[in-house]
């Protein structure tokens, strides 16, 4: 039993107690082992012919708002198996038009040239690494900077990736779906290669998965603007063409807090921004002071900055005086229907 | 938390699944179906976390490493499909998968329902620290392994977590 949780809090042993009779009423079928084997056998198929990767395409396709999915798997020729499932296989429209950011989404944006990209590229001693957040219910792309001293290119894109499959993400909001071993990388003109292994195969119907590690590559190496996936030396699936970044609409997480970092220590005044984009334009902010004696937060400062609006992005900035603490500020929009907050992101840093 | 006492040094990646199988499958499910409330879901997340290891085992070569790597693998996929589920499940709230049993007193079953149901209006973080530490029993660094987060982070995920269940459940008195 370990003693870094307070143990002897009745709250504990109560949870435990619960949890523990809900676990017991689970009880496993007796067929596990055998299905395990199956499915080792499996994997000596070529994975995107295995049942278990098309019914993850076709349930990531019934959580998915954003119809990336058939842009990203629709131009090429063996790989449709995947494709077709993805798109005719489950999704609902009612799914479609439940989600929260269905009024953002519904901003039609130009038609726009995926590689091309309105996200600054990388200066300095630093790599951006995307990671997987919660935008308001929905799977969306989040972006850190970690420092970095080496080449630019191909070096700089396998240290963010090596950043990635660490599962490491500053704010612990954050994740990715490429937690675990490392990818190989190069460079074949203007093609960034990620090599795979079996690991990764219940990824490959993810489309924000997929987009995670393409926004990653592009945003390190300014040459690249397509990036191929090969799984033992062949393309993924097979006979695809190379993928380019989806628009940031469909992906990105709608409004970023970049500046204070997660777990900085800062200077009054503080330096509030981000990048986003937002109903007119207006980024709301809050700052919160957590009360560890009777866990409890209060607001202390709020405010409003200006973004990007209609759909596009733009970077937001403002100043906030506080006296020395631990806070916890979010970003976000306020709903223009019923005032909620939507969209949030949140850092929790100090002030010296 | 060795999975068992056999040299697993000579262990074939088959001998490795067979193992801890027998040693942790159960209790595999159990976690993610904490988290999933679907026993089907959980099952199938947890089969493909030992295919996944498996396919690892060459170079995890130790029965500790492979737990951990399965218990990573079964909150990823618990995770991913719960994402998938969220807007369903928000508009109709899945039953419980079983009725509490008839040899429950009728007042605790009802306390224990009362706080799963604290448990599950936590955000899914919060929900994942709170499980490992107080189901699965799990040190503060191994949460923070197995979720791919800091130990800072495990710490402030499960105070929060405690304070609203807390808070949650005074309300209901």
């Amino acid at each position: 039993m370990s003693t870094q949780f307070p143990d002897d809090d009745p709250l504990a042993t109560r949870l435990h107690d619960a949890l523990d009779s809900e676990a017991a009423m689970v009880t496993p079928s007796d067929d596990g082992l055998q299905r395990i084997r199956a499915g080792v056998d499996g994997a000596h198929r070529p994975w995107w012919r295995h049942p278990a990767a098309i019914a993850v395409a076709a349930a990531v396709a019934l959580g998915t708002a954003v119809g990336v999915g058939a842009a990203v798997f629709g131009h090429d020729d063996g790989g449709t198996v995947v494709a077709t499932d993805a798109t005719t296989g489950g999704g609902t429209p009612s799914d479609a038009t439940s989600t929260p950011t269905a009024t953002t989404a519904s901003v039609q944006p130009e038609p726009q040239d995926p590689s091309i990209t309105g996200s600054p590229r990388p200066a300095g001693d630093i790599v951006y690494v995307y990671w997987i957040g919660n935008d308001s219910g929905q799977s969306r792309l989040f972006r850190e900077q970690v420092p970095y001293h080496g080449d630019g290119g191909a070096a700089a894109v396998s240290s963010a990736l090596d950043v990635v499959t660490s599962g490491h993400a500053s704010d612990p909001d954050y994740n990715t779906a490429w937690h675990g071993d490392a990818l190989g990388y190069r460079r074949d003109g203007d093609t960034g290669v990620v090599l795979l292994d079996n690991a990764y195969a219940s990824n490959w119907g993810s489309d924000i998965a997929v987009q995670e590690l393409v926004y990653t590559v592009t945003a390190n190496d300014p040459s690249v603007k397509q990036v191929q996936f090969l799984l033992r030396g062949k393309p993924a699936p097979p006979g695809s063409a190379p993928l380019t970044r989806a628009p940031m609409l469909d992906v990105q997480g709608l409004i970023w807090l970049l500046s204070p970092t997660e777990g900085a220590t800062v200077a009054s005044p503080v330096t509030i921004s981000g990048y986003g984009t937002a109903f007119e334009g207006t980024i709301s902010w809050e700052v919160r002071k957590m009360d560890k004696a009777v866990a409890t937060d209060t607001k202390v400062a709020e405010g409003h900055t200006q973004g990007g609006s209609n759909g596009e992005f733009g970077d937001f900035h403002d100043t906030v005086d506080l006296p020395p603490g631990t806070y916890e500020i979010r970003a976000f929009e306020s709903s223009p229907e019923d005032g909620s907050l939507r969209h949030v992101d949140t850092k929790t840093f100090t002030v010296q | 938390m060795s999975g068992s006492d056999a040299p697993a040094r000579a262990w074939g990646a088959d001998d490795a699944v067979t193992h801890l199988y027998a040693a942790h499958y159960r209790g595999l499910v159990r976690l993610a179906a904490l988290l999933l409330r679907d026993t089907a879901v959980a099952e199938e997340v947890v089969q493909d976390a030992f295919v996944a290891m498996h396919g690892a085992w060459p170079r995890l070569d130790d029965p500790d490493k492979a737990l951990a790597y399965l218990r990573r693998s079964a909150l990823n996929g618990a995770r991913s499909s719960l994402r998938r589920r969220e807007v369903a499940v928000r508009l109709a709230p899945a039953p419980a998968p079983d009725e509490p049993s008839a040899e429950h007193g009728a007042l605790v079953a009802l306390e224990h329902q009362e706080m799963l149901r604290a448990l599950r209006a936590l955000p899914l973080r919060q929900r994942e620290v709170l499980v490992l530490r107080y189901y699965a029993d799990l040190t503060e660094a191994d949460i923070a392994d197995a979720l791919g987060i800091s130990r800072g982070a495990v710490k402030s995920h499960a105070s929060r977590g405690m304070a609203a269940l807390r808070a949650a459940l005074e309300e209901t008195r």
